[in-house]
């Protein structure tokens, strides 16, 4: 019952703890996964305001620049206004150039035909400009309108220019000097290289997502921000994420898995003014932290079930096993046939009801079978008065003095004796015993017995051992139950002392001599009666002479056993059969004597067979 | 009281070791009742009984009944001394064969 208990509480707990498990580890990745979402998404968000904060700082630069182009492209109108000589001189005009930083200064007639040039001899030659129709191209025509008003002044934003298609940044003003245009002109390849740095260095140190994280900054296929400065300047490709995935990138916004050179990913992407912003985290980190409460979550659990365990086992152990099996104890010791023992396991209210019910159980047990004992004794106390009444106890004549007795191991014996004279001369007397005990050996001995006496006075006429055989044959009829006796039966001629006797199977009697000892008297074993029809006998004699007297017995005397199951034995009743006071004893003291010795010899211990004697003493 | 079957039937031989009475006696005899079906002979060792009482005297005359009845023969052997004298004085050896 434990170890069945034991294995339903084990299961119990294990699913639980899996169920919990399940649960846990599902929660926390849910709440892992959102977190680095919420994280990434921060961080995007956090990078794409400072690209709009670089932008603006960058458009506030070209503002201020445009003014400053704008004032040096008037003071130069002024100037040529003043000094018309440098309008018309390429030398004085390259002078002025160079003096203003700038990279070309054209001087346009009314008609729009670049008429004088200074240029930056690292980027070309005025040659080249000269002649130029500003008509002619889409980047320097709108300076055109300066022709018509007097205080034009147009500062163009950075564009191929129309002669080269090189990127220049042009400003232009109406002439004061004479009707037509100046124009001056600046490379801005180090203003762009300079905006697209700045910006990118103010956001590299916060491209970084939790601590292996990072967020990509894409113009289109091609990486131009990361945390990794290996990835920069390289393409979506090139760094092994997927086609369809590069394709949705430049779409939207949007989630995604990948993984990038070994490693899964989980990243989220948006777009921003003509960039993609892709932020990435390596799975490892995101489950990081919720690994870590599962494993604390295992140990806990791992803990509580051994302590749940040992704790119900050894309380169910304390309040039902423990009680059962001392309920199973006494248990055993009532079914043993001990009904005195009680049952008193209490404690709880279904164990006080258990001891209860078994103690009442038993007590009408115990009243059942005292009510039977009561019935059955009585009814044994009835057969042993009739069984007693059966046998005659103490007969005597001037001839002869005869005294009985029998004392049951159980109230019926299965011992019996009988004397009875079969005329006015002749005594006959017996003992036997039946085998087996009690009420089937009683049975078979009132039946033994009655045949025996009406043989004996039936057949005046025939030999004692022709009787005995006759009694044989009768007894086996019918004896299915192969019981069998075994009688030593004698007949005394009162006037001579001549004893005939037939010897079936029984014990040897002792011959008390008067003038001698004690001694076995001889006899022939013959078979015990009832046992097998047909059996023969030998009759045999001894004569007895005056205060001669035979002690005829039961094994109940002779293997009376003390209480180291030692037997009384053949010896020790010869003996005691030889001590003086047994010539002349009265037949009833020499009984009283035997009796007295076995008793004295077993010591208390219990009879196990019934003890059954005859003395006859013939007198002359 | 225990005893082994050291020969099957038909030839049944056993050896029995420890007391024949009132106890032991009606369980060797229940025991061997469905062997003796098929015996046509039984040999009972004594060598190993040292207490009879008339119990086992009984299942001696009811088994030498039966083998009597049925044809076959029944024989003791190997018998102690003193189960011997018991033997002797209550004229079983007059009907039994004993070796």
């Amino acid at each position: 019952m434990r170890g069945t208990f034991q294995r339903w509480l084990f299961l119990f707990l294990a699913v639980s703890f899996a169920a919990l498990f399940l649960l846990t580890f599902y929660i926390q990745t849910r709440e892992a996964y959102s977190d680095a979402e919420h994280l990434i998404q921060l961080r995007l968000e956090d990078v794409q305001k400072q690209i709009r904060i670089s932008e603006n700082a960058a458009r506030t630069i070209l503002n201020v620049y445009n003014a400053s182009v704008a004032s040096d492209v008037r003071t130069v109108a002024y100037f040529l206004e003043r000094c018309p000589a440098y309008a018309t001189n390429s030398f004085l005009l390259e002078e002025l150039r160079e003096n203003t930083g700038y990279d070309e200064i054209h001087v346009i007639n009314e008609h729009g035909i670049i008429e004088n040039s200074a240029v930056n001899p690292v980027l070309g030659s005025p040659e080249k400009f000269l002649g130029f129709n500003m008509r002619l191209h889409a980047q320097s025509e709108p300076f055109l309108e300066g022709l018509k008003k007097k205080d034009f002044v147009l500062v163009q934003p950075p564009l191929p220019r129309g002669i080269d298609h090189k990127l220049f940044l042009y400003s232009g003003a109406s002439r004061k000097d004479a009707p037509g245009l100046v124009q001056l002109g600046a490379s801005v390849d180090f203003l762009e290289d300079s905006l697209e740095n700045s910006r990118l260095a103010q956001l590299s140190p916060s491209l970084r997502v939790g601590t292996n994280g990072e967020i990509l900054i894409c113009k289109g296929e091609k990486i131009i921000g990361a945390a990794r400065t290996d990835y920069e300047g390289r393409t979506l490709t090139s760094i092994g994420l997927r086609q369809d995935l590069i394709s949705a990138f430049l779409q939207g916004d949007g989630a995604f898995d990948e993984t990038i050179e070994g490693i899964s990913f989980y990243g989220l992407y948006m777009q921003t003014t003509g960039l993609t912003l892709i932020g990435v985290m390596p799975k490892y980190e995101i489950t990081q932290k919720r690994n870590g409460m599962v494993l604390l979550l295992i140990a806990t659990c791992l803990f509580m079930i051994l302590v749940v365990f040992v704790a119900v086992s050894k309380l169910v152990q304390k309040i039902v096993i423990d009680g059962i099996d001392r309920i199973n104890v006494s248990l055993g010791k009532i079914t043993a046939g001990n009904l005195e023992e009680k049952v008193e396991e209490r404690g709880s209210q279904e164990f006080d009801d258990l001891s209860n019910g078994i103690n009442t159980m038993v007590d009408a047990l115990k009243g059942a079978i005292a009510a039977e004992k009561t019935r059955l004794n009585s009814e044994l106390d009835f057969a042993r008065a009739v069984q007693a009444s059966a046998l005659p106890q103490l007969h005597s004549d001037s001839r002869y003095e005869i005294f009985a007795s029998m004392e049951p191991a159980k109230e019926v014996g299965g011992d019996f004796y009988d004397f009875f004279q079969l005329d006015s001369s002749r005594l006959a007397f017996l003992i036997a015993d039946v085998s087996g005990k009690g009420i089937p050996a009683a049975m078979f001995m009132m039946k033994a017995k009655a045949q025996l006496k009406s043989s004996l006075l039936a057949n005046k006429g025939r030999t004692l051992d022709q009787i005995i055989a006759e009694v044989n044959d009768s007894v086996c009829e019918g004896n299915d139950a192969c019981m069998f006796v075994t009688v030593f039966a004698g007949v005394l001629n009162m006037d001579t002392g001549l004893v005939v006797y037939v010897n079936a199977g029984h014990n040897a009697p002792v011959l008390r001599k008067c003038d001698g000892g004690a001694s076995w008297l001889p006899v022939d074993n013959g078979f015990v009666i009832g046992g097998m029809d047909g059996v023969s006998y030998e009759r045999q004699t001894v004569l007895l002479k005056k205060g001669d007297g035979l002690l005829l017995y039961t094994d109940g005397v002779t293997e009376a056993m003390n209480k180291t199951h030692a037997l009384y034995g053949d010896d020790r009743l010869i003996s005691l059969m030889d001590g003086p006071i047994m010539r002349s004893a009265p037949a009833d003291c020499v009984l009283n004597e035997i009796k007295d010795d076995v008793k004295n010899y077993v010591d208390g211990a219990p009879q196990s067979d019934d003890i059954t004697m005859l003395f006859l003493r013939y007198l002359g | 009281m225990t005893y082994e079957i050291t020969s099957p039937a038909p030839d049944l031989a056993i050896l029995v070791k420890g007391r024949l009475d009132t106890l032991t006696s009606p369980q060797l005899e229940s025991e061997l009742e469905p062997l003796l079906g098929k015996a046509g002979s039984l040999t009972i060792d004594m060598s190993g009984v040292d207490y009879l009482s008339s119990a086992g005297l009984r299942l001696i005359l009811t088994l030498q009944k039966h083998f009597k009845k049925e044809g076959g023969s029944f024989k003791l052997r190997n018998i102690q001394p003193g189960v011997m004298e018991i033997l002797r004085m209550t004229g079983f050896l007059k009907i039994l064969s004993v070796e």
